[in-house]
């Protein structure tokens, strides 16, 4: 058994050096080891080589997945990892800051400039790794200001990942309205039968801003996630399926600066399913599509927007079948001994592949 | 230690005949020795065996990088020898210091050096090289108001084994015509230092320049000062024709405009981390980031004692630069991939693969 998990992780790790396309074109599913999914598995730095990512992108993002990055993984000694991030905006801290920016018509900034420290250690059968990030900026004629903080720590121990991450900052100032998300966090648990990744997810973020010291919003986002993926590696083509439920509530407790005790909740079993192959030695394939099945409930109190909630329509509403989520992911990756290039094809959204629309989120990935 | 220093050096010269786009791809670290170094090192002539490198762009460019120019470098006897046409040095240039902190020059002082040659010779002495260039560019446009533009520099620089450094003097830097004024350039210097102490490449840069601005009537409209310094270390692994570096400095620049009543002062800690790679016998992929470090990245300008712009650390800085170069025998293409840098579109298709195009043909 252990020699099959293994060859398959070296399987794996042949193709995993890969990048934030990869999980586009792989319906970000949760069993993927990369140089992106070490944000919220960390201990993945155990079963990847030492790698240089480099993420095309802008130098002032406006979202989560559109800014440049780069993240380094060193082998300082056998039974050590260490890893240095820069540029990588933390879901956990922005999401709340896009909040208040679509819902509040605020002008809060992303972090700026931020950098992520990982640390793994081996001790026989047990795995550790702790990582914290840190952002800041102060433009002090302007009056804008963001700063964030996060400290996670995990533990795996056979088949079993346990981790857990804290905001210990997250605040923003622009334009006379103040933010504060301090507080949140996630904790996630992962767990490995033969080809099967059981996992079981939560977190939380508050969105709580104030003008002139009084309190205007104040919400706070719930996801859990409970559900599976089976991954069979043949001939070097990985053939994936999964499913999961989603639970997700947004609590109100204040809007426009009024108290508010209206909540959002929707519950969805989204499946999804895939294959990533080596198809010649200098390209990678990757295919996926992911749907919810059957069950997509919503119940929106306050009238949360579409830009704003996932699910949400602007509207208070009752829906018992949400609407169409197919979305299909297609993308490639050109492999040039020790550096991979990876895309995602602009044919998963436009049907076509031609010069103007041919590799999107692209990225360099070097093994040394 | 000096056989792993001759194949280090062996190493990076593989991918050296390179490219303004190289320069880019790899944040333009100190380290680098390729035909756009030359520029700021003449001796590294030596490095490179004998070229012509053709950087497209402008006849008339708008920034650093989109300006035509080319040069060619032969060896005669001990000694090497070279003529580059177009390029624009930094001092001489609209994007550099041909420009006021309150905008533009006025009327048509605003041009670039008009049809710039530069002049190289170098030879070797013992264990170091050595080489100068001699700077040139006029105009005079009769029909323009009279409009003239001169300029004049001399660069010279050394490489030991261990050791390089690197004197630029700006000696003539003019703009005048009879109806905007006259643009002077005060004697400009710059002064680069660099040592190899085992692994780690330590440098030290220091530059100061500055101009004056006269209106047709002699009254100053602008009195500009320029101070930069800058230190910083950085190390390279190489492994299998393939290299891996980061490094970081510490930077400090101070401009002033008494006549404005302007001025400018930063301090950062920028940090690099760079990759080039012999993917295939025909292909050489780079790329880098580079991001200040929050710790120190300050900015602060000033007009009339009332802070315009005051950031204690400043604003997002990352910048991921890709590229490629193409080798075709003695040839090598190069490129950046449009999809990265400080406006990257996060996309590779047809109207964003190559940019910055240059080539170089190695005799």
């Amino acid at each position: 058994m252990k020699a099959l998990l293994f060859l398959t992780l070296i399987l794996i790790s042949e193709a995993t050096l890969a990048s934030k396309s990869r999980l586009t074109s792989l319906s970000q599913s949760p069993h993927l080891i990369d140089s992106q999914s070490v944000y919220f598995r960390p201990l993945g730095v155990f079963e990847l080589d030492p790698y240089l990512a480099l993420e095309s992108g802008l130098s002032t993002p406006v979202g989560l997945n559109d800014g440049a990055e780069a993240s380094l993984l060193a082998v300082p000694a056998t039974n050590s990892r260490v890893l240095v991030s820069i540029g990588h905006q933390d879901e956990l801290i922005v999401a709340p800051r896009l909040f208040l920016n679509a819902f509040a018509a605020s002008s809060l900034r992303l972090q700026q400039n931020p950098v992520h420290l990982f640390y793994g250690y081996k001790d026989e059968d047990t795995n550790y790794v702790a990582s914290a990030s840190y952002s800041q900026m102060n433009d002090r004629v302007g009056n804008v200001t963001e700063s964030s903080g996060l400290i996670s720590a995990g533990v795996e121990m056979g088949s079993l990942q346990l981790f857990g991450t804290y905001i210990v900052a997250n605040n923003a100032e622009a334009a006379g309205v103040k933010m504060n998300g301090a507080g949140g966090g996630a904790a996630n648990v992962f767990y490995n039968l033969d080809s099967t990744t059981f996992f079981l997810t939560w977190n939380m973020t508050r969105a709580k801003s104030a003008i002139s010291e009084i309190e205007n919003e104040f919400h706070v986002a719930q996801t859990g996630q409970l559900g599976f993926v089976d991954s069979k590696i043949k001939e070097e083509r990985d053939y994936f399926w999964g499913g999961q439920v989603i639970i997700s509530r947004v609590d109100c407790h204040t809007r426009a600066s009024i108290d508010c005790s209206q909540t959002f909740t929707r519950t969805r079993f989204p499946v999804w399913f895939g294959v990533e192959g080596q198809m010649e030695p200098w390209l990678i394939v990757r295919a996926s599509i992911t749907q919810n099945f059957l069950i997509d409930q919503i119940k929106d109190e306050v009238g949360y927007p579409a830009a704003v909630v996932p699910g949400a329509n602007g509207a208070v509403s009752d829906v018992g079948a949400g609407a169409t989520s197919t979305v299909v992911g297609f993308g490639a990756g050109f492999k040039f001994g020790r550096v991979l290039v990876d895309g995602s094809f602009k044919a998963a959204t436009s049907q076509t592949v031609n010069q103007n629309d041919f590799l999107t989120q692209s990225a360099i990935t070097y093994n040394f | 230690m000096k056989k792993l220093l001759v194949i280090a050096v062996a190493l990076a010269s593989v991918n050296a005949y390179a490219t303004r786009a190289r320069v880019i791809a790899l944040a333009n670290a100190p380290h680098l020795v390729d035909t756009q170094t030359v520029y700021t090192n003449p001796a590294d002539i030596f490095g490179l065996g004998d070229y012509v490198t053709l950087e497209t762009g402008l006849t008339t460019g708008t920034t650093a990088t989109n300006q035509a120019e080319g040069m060619v470098v032969r060896t005669m006897g001990d000694a090497k020898m070279g003529l580059s046409l177009g390029h624009q040095s930094q001092n001489a240039a609209t994007w550099g210091l041909r420009t006021t902190l309150g905008g533009a020059l006025p009327g048509n002082l605003g041009v670039n050096q008009q049809n710039p040659v530069e002049f190289t010779y170098g030879a070797k002495s013992g264990d170091m090289n050595w080489a100068g260039t001699l700077v040139y560019s006029s105009l005079n446009d009769k029909d323009l108001n009279n409009l003239k533009e001169s300029s004049m520099g001399v660069r010279l620089g050394a490489r030991a084994n261990m050791w390089d450094a690197s004197l630029r003097l700006g000696l003539v830097n003019t703009i005048q015509d009879d109806v905007s004024g006259k643009y002077t350039g005060t004697l400009g210097l710059g002064a680069h230092f660099g040592y190899q102490m085992d692994t780690l490449y330590w440098t030290a840069n220091v530059a100061s320049n500055g101009y004056k601005v006269e209106n047709i009537a002699g009254t100053e409209t602008n009195k500009f000062t320029q101070t930069a310094f800058d230190v910083g270390v950085m190390t390279s692994v190489k492994k299998d024709g393939s290299e891996m570096f980061y490094g970081a400095s510490l930077a400090q620049s101070d401009l002033k405009d008494t006549v404005l009543d302007t001025k400018v002062t930063s301090t950062s800690l920028p940090l690099f981390i760079g990759m080039e790679v012999d993917a295939a016998s025909w292909l050489t992929l780079r790329g880098s980031v580079t991001q200040t470090l929050q710790l120190l990245n300050n900015d602060k300008t000033e007009t009339a004692g009332t802070a315009t712009t005051d950031h204690a650390p400043g604003y997002n800085d990352t910048v991921v630069a890709a590229g490629a170069g193409l080798k075709f025998n003695k040839i090598t293409v190069d490129g950046t991939l449009q999809a990265a840098g400080a406006t990257g579109s996060q996309n590779l298709n047809g109207n964003s693969l190559l940019s910055t195009l240059g080539m170089t043909y190695n005799f």
